[in-house]
């Protein structure tokens, strides 16, 4: 079968057999290096099991140096670095796009040595600010506000791809869309492109005078976690415990850091040494908070 | 030979009955835990587990996918396990979205923990930050389901609960799992026999010095002074503390005649078999 579909995202040149919503919607017209072409390919072969030097694996994925595979029931995807192939086959297209621009590019990232941070990345006071945390942390919503309210631009809303580039850690920026629950929809009057799907009550949104196609350096940093308390405490930490957390943002750190775990080690020391790093544990439920997060951070500014 | 490994036990209940105490208690006997905010015996309902397991986020999916997927990672779980303990408080359904509700070939036992009616409907009073009343009236009501407004981010999957009978008669009727019924009073006032029962029910192996560890471990005094120390995260946020009260029929110096009627009439049947009688 001829590849058909041509996307630009995150730091790739995309050649599909399948055409995918996603990057449809997120293709951007900057001009890339040929060297992060990436094709993925539709195949019936899913018991194709073979991959040597396995460093991680666990009962979805096996990983090594230069291949992985990660299969479940429904879904399966072969990616072979040294022809920048990725082979897949789905019976659910929502799960196998969840996969596909969440993990999966995380790791191929990975591959052309990237170290991929669970964040969202933004522009305010000339300072290049990471917001990271895990999923529910509030990283979106945190986004928008600045958005909205100090009129910040952005970079990113999911997934930071971060590299050591002449001795210094570059951030690149990724897709365009924002995923907002509807209650932070109506809350900023946020403008919708779609659905996330169409029977969850999550939305894109997009401002595009706002998005930034660019790579910066990270300033300031803020990891985010939930707890079960009232108000929100934020503190800078540094030494050991920065470190700590930072491999903690890692997106799929368990992959990531087994088997890039040189690479992973170079820039997160690096970034770690680069940028002052702050802190935030937050409520579960905000609803009784004093400020919202995006005025506690902007204080730190 | 069976085809499927059965190692999953579940830890059923209607909510705020002693479900956390037994999970606490297993997971000590089995896991040698010691720290209360991180069990290894996951909630059916916990979006956290689901995605540690699957590596997406899971909350873009319709639930529909998310239950698939959540039948796959529980079930390759089970596999891998001797015992895999899991909590659940929805409802009992043969069904959900066209699939089997639970990994059924892979489950063991279940342990259903009941409360009487007129305590779990204060100390959920508390946890829901309704009145009293208001909370009589949802313990009555067929189709109340926690965490169900889909319209922003859940920590947890919406849990069916029905009503207090309805959801006891649904685990204890069931034919697909074998079940054992544990009171919460019997675990007060009869603390060690109870256990053993629990641990004999689900095939546990257990001597004496392991299981008056573990009961020494989940009393009530010890896990009141751990989340004094640590918190617990599971925690409501309308609660000051989780481990409140630990204690059985207060609820005859705080519920009115007419909250005790309500509750006694909507329940006789049960609130009759399980001798909670007034």
């Amino acid at each position: 079968m001829e590849s058909s579909y041509i996307y630009k995202v995150f730091e790739f040149k995309i050649i599909s057999d399948i055409y995918i919503n996603r990057f449809s919607l997120s293709s951007t017209n900057k001009t890339l290096n040929t060297n992060n072409e990436l094709f993925i390919k539709y195949t019936n072969n899913v018991f194709d099991n073979n991959i040597s030097n396995i460093i991680y694996q666990d009962k979805l994925i096996k990983i090594s140096k230069d291949a992985f595979i990660l299969k479940q029931n429904n879904i399966f995807f072969k990616y072979i670095n040294e022809i920048k192939t990725l082979y897949v086959n789905f019976k659910e297209n929502n799960i196998f796009e969840q996969y596909l621009t969440g993990p999966i590019i995380a790791l191929i990232g990975a591959y052309k040595g990237y170290t991929p941070l669970h964040s969202s990345a933004l522009r305010l006071k000339n300072k290049n600010i990471l917001i990271l945390g895990n999923s529910g942390a509030g990283k979106s919503t945190i986004l928008y506000e600045f958005i909205k309210k100090y009129s910040a631009v952005y970079y990113s809303d999911d997934i930071v791809y971060t590299k050591n580039i002449n001795n210094q850690i570059i951030a690149f920026s990724s897709f365009p869309e924002i995923k907002l629950w509807h209650d932070s929809v109506k809350k900023f009057d946020a403008k919708i492109i779609n659905k996330v799907h169409y029977k969850v009550n999550k939305y894109f949104v997009k401002d595009d005078n706002k998005f930034l196609t660019a790579t910066f350096i990270p300033d300031i940093l803020f990891i985010i976690e939930l707890f079960n308390i009232t108000e929100p405490v934020v503190e800078e930490i540094s030494g050991g415990e920065k470190m700590l957390k930072l491999f903690n943002c890692l997106y799929r750190q368990k992959w990531i850091n087994t088997v890039f775990s040189e690479q992973t080690f170079i820039t997160l020391s690096k970034l770690s040494n680069q940028t002052k790093v702050f802190n935030i544990k937050r409520p579960i439920y905000d609803k009784h908070m004093q400020k919202s997060l995006s005025e506690i951070i902007y204080q730190k500014l | 030979m069976t085809k499927y490994k059965k190692s999953i036990i579940w830890l059923a209940s209607y909510p705020k009955s002693g479900n956390t105490w037994v999970r606490i208690f297993l997971s000590r006997i089995l896991f040698k835990t010691n720290n209360i905010n991180n069990l290894n015996i996951p909630i059916y309902s916990s979006k956290t587990f689901l995605e540690e397991q699957a590596f997406i986020d899971i909350s873009e999916l319709p639930l529909e996918d998310i239950h698939s997927l959540r039948l796959e990672v529980y079930s390759e779980k089970a596999k891998y396990s001797d015992f895999f303990p899991i909590k659940i408080h929805d409802i009992f359904q043969k069904e959900l979205y066209n699939k089997p509700f639970l990994p059924f070939e892979y489950s063991k036992v279940v342990i259903y923990i009941i409360r009487n009616p007129f305590d779990v409907a204060i100390s959920f009073a508390k946890h829901l930050g309704k009145s009293i009343d208001e909370t009589i009236s949802i313990m009555n009501e067929t189709g109340y389901t926690l965490s169900k407004n889909t319209y922003k981010y859940q920590v947890q999957l919406p849990q069916p609960l029905g009503s207090w009978s309805n959801h006891v008669k649904s685990w204890t009727s069931q034919s697909l799992i074998p079940f054992f019924v544990v009171r919460y009073e019997d675990l007060l006032y009869n603390t060690k026999t109870t256990f053993e029962e629990i641990l004999k029910n689900c095939k546990i192996p257990y001597n004496s010095d392991t299981l008056t560890d573990a009961i020494n471990f989940s009393k009530f005094e010890n896990l009141k002074k751990l989340e004094q120390q640590y918190g617990f995260n599971e925690k409501s946020i309308h609660l000051d503390n989780f481990f409140n009260v630990g204690k059985a029929y207060y609820y005859k110096d705080i519920l009115t005649n007419s909250q005790i009627k309500k509750i006694y009439e909507s329940n006789k049947e049960l609130i009759i078999k399980y001798n909670y009688e007034l």
